[in-house]
């Protein structure tokens, strides 16, 4: 089956997405295989969405982000299934990742899904739910906890008291 | 169950599905709840901070969820505000082939070296007025977050502005940072790192006895190494944002004059970087 061609620009939301989703901290992937994982789901996930004039619409491009959704949470489970194969390890840090990058790859799956698509496919609330294929509500559990979570992996809570000064430690110094 | 209600619409406010009047009231009930604005403030740094950290174009202002084709040009604002290079390299579906092909040319360093180049002798005056704006408007976000609370958690806290000079490292080395942060008639209160424009920045905390508390947020930014002041009134608070030697600066505090007054006191200028103070 020939898949059409879509527009780069079309897809450069769902690579961003995909590129965000697919990193969990269970599993250790390189940039390479990030890149293509990625770039195999979204061909995956095209099959029979894009039209032939190759502009997604807005109701296909909700499509495209569930069926990837969908491709990659097979992915995951598999990867679970044969854990000694597929690289799963013990979730340590990727060197020189950035904090805010292993915060969002510390977070459950259904709850990096849900943020990630408000944040970076930019879908409205509803649409993100769909897109999920779960509740308005289900939706809303998961953005509060990836939220608060993500809150406290930033150190981003504003109720903790102050350290005294020669207790504290250095400021971390990010590459 | 009980913040069930106000959680959704806080959601819904950060992530820009309320209507505009949904937004107006919600911004009502904002003014008067300053836990309810620090939340905001912190699930809005946290969705530039994601955003810069995947490289993703920001999001503008949608209502109630419905079929809009995404990014439009309208929903292109915040990334506008929030990072000139994404705004530079948005991608839009309504981009024509003409369009596509002029930003291909653009992504190459050879042709971003000579625009910049280009605008620096054009310009002499530095970053244009969009960067300035975004860096203020992540200023004042830490600062709501931060500074305007004695409670609020520090990555340093203390009195002894050598101590942070020495504890901030090489990233902000060429910065001078403890010489003069803390001019005559400021105290330092600490420090705390907080998600910036494009990376991890620093929120300074000063307090006045005459013009009560102070954020300077510092990051390294690959911007014009020097760019005039701006002064602006934004959110009941006066910001100040700026470039000098390839730092962002944005200055925020109560809009009483406390701004202009440390600006005057550590000696910024227009173009000019502080006399560094040996004491």
């Amino acid at each position: 089956m020939s898949i059409p061609e879509a527009d780069f620009d079309d897809l450069s939301l769902l690579r961003c997405f995909g590129r965000a989703v697919v990193r969990d901290e269970r599993q250790f992937l390189t940039e390479t295989q990030v890149t293509q994982l990625v770039d195999r789901l979204i061909r995956q996930a095209r099959v029979g969405v894009v039209a032939g004039s190759g502009r997604i619409e807005r109701r296909r491009q909700t499509t495209l982000f569930s069926r990837f959704v969908d491709l990659h949470r097979r992915y995951a489970r598999r990867c679970m299934a044969e854990e000694n194969d597929a690289g799963w390890s013990d979730g340590a840090p990727v060197r020189g990742e950035r904090k805010v990058a292993a915060s969002v790859r510390a977070l459950p799956l259904e709850q990096r899904e849900a943020l990630l698509l408000v944040v970076i496919g930019g879908f409205a609330h509803r649409e993100a739910a769909e897109v999920l294929g779960i509740s308005l509500s289900q939706f809303f559990d998961r953005l509060d906890r990836a939220r608060a979570r993500l809150s406290t992996c930033l150190d981003l809570e504003i109720n903790d008291q102050p350290e005294p000064w020669d207790k504290s430690p250095h400021l971390r110094i990010v590459k | 169950m009980k913040d069930r209600v106000p959680a959704v619409e806080t959601h819904a406010y950060v992530d820009k599905c309320l209507s505009p009047e949904e937004r107006k009231s919600f911004e009502v009930r904002l003014s008067h709840d300053e836990e309810l604005r620090r939340r905001v403030d912190l699930w809005q740094m946290q969705n530039e901070a994601i955003r810069a950290a995947f490289g993703a174009p920001g999001r503008g202002s949608r209502a109630n969820g419905n079929s809009a084709p995404l990014p439009s040009p309208a929903s292109a604002s915040l990334s506008e505000r929030t990072d000139p290079h994404l705004r530079l390299f948005a991608k839009t579906p309504t981009v024509n082939r003409a369009a596509q092909k002029w930003t291909n040319l653009l992504r190459r360093p050879a042709t971003r070296l000579a625009v910049v180049l280009i605008g620096v002798t054009l310009f002499p005056g530095g970053m244009s007025s969009a960067p300035r704006a975004a860096l203020a408007e992540t200023g004042a976000s830490a600062f709501r977050a931060f500074a305007s609370s004695p409670a609020s958690s520090l990555d340093f806290a203390g009195r002894a502005s050598a101590d942070l000079g020495r504890a901030l490292g090489p990233q902000f080395t060429a910065a001078d940072l403890p010489e003069w942060a803390t001019p005559l008639g400021w105290t330092l209160r600490g420090a705390k790192r907080v998600p910036g424009l494009h990376g991890e920045a620093i929120l300074i905390l000063l307090e006045s006895e005459a013009r009560g508390p102070l954020g300077v947020l510092i990051e390294p930014l690959d911007a014009p190494a020097s760019s005039a002041i701006r002064i602006e009134p934004l959110g009941g608070m006066t910001v100040a944002a700026f470039t000098r030697r390839g730092y962002g600066f944005a200055v925020a505090g109560p809009a009483d004059g406390g701004v202009e007054a440390w600006l005057a006191a550590a000696g910024f200028t227009d173009d000019g970087w502080p006399e560094i103070d040996p004491r």
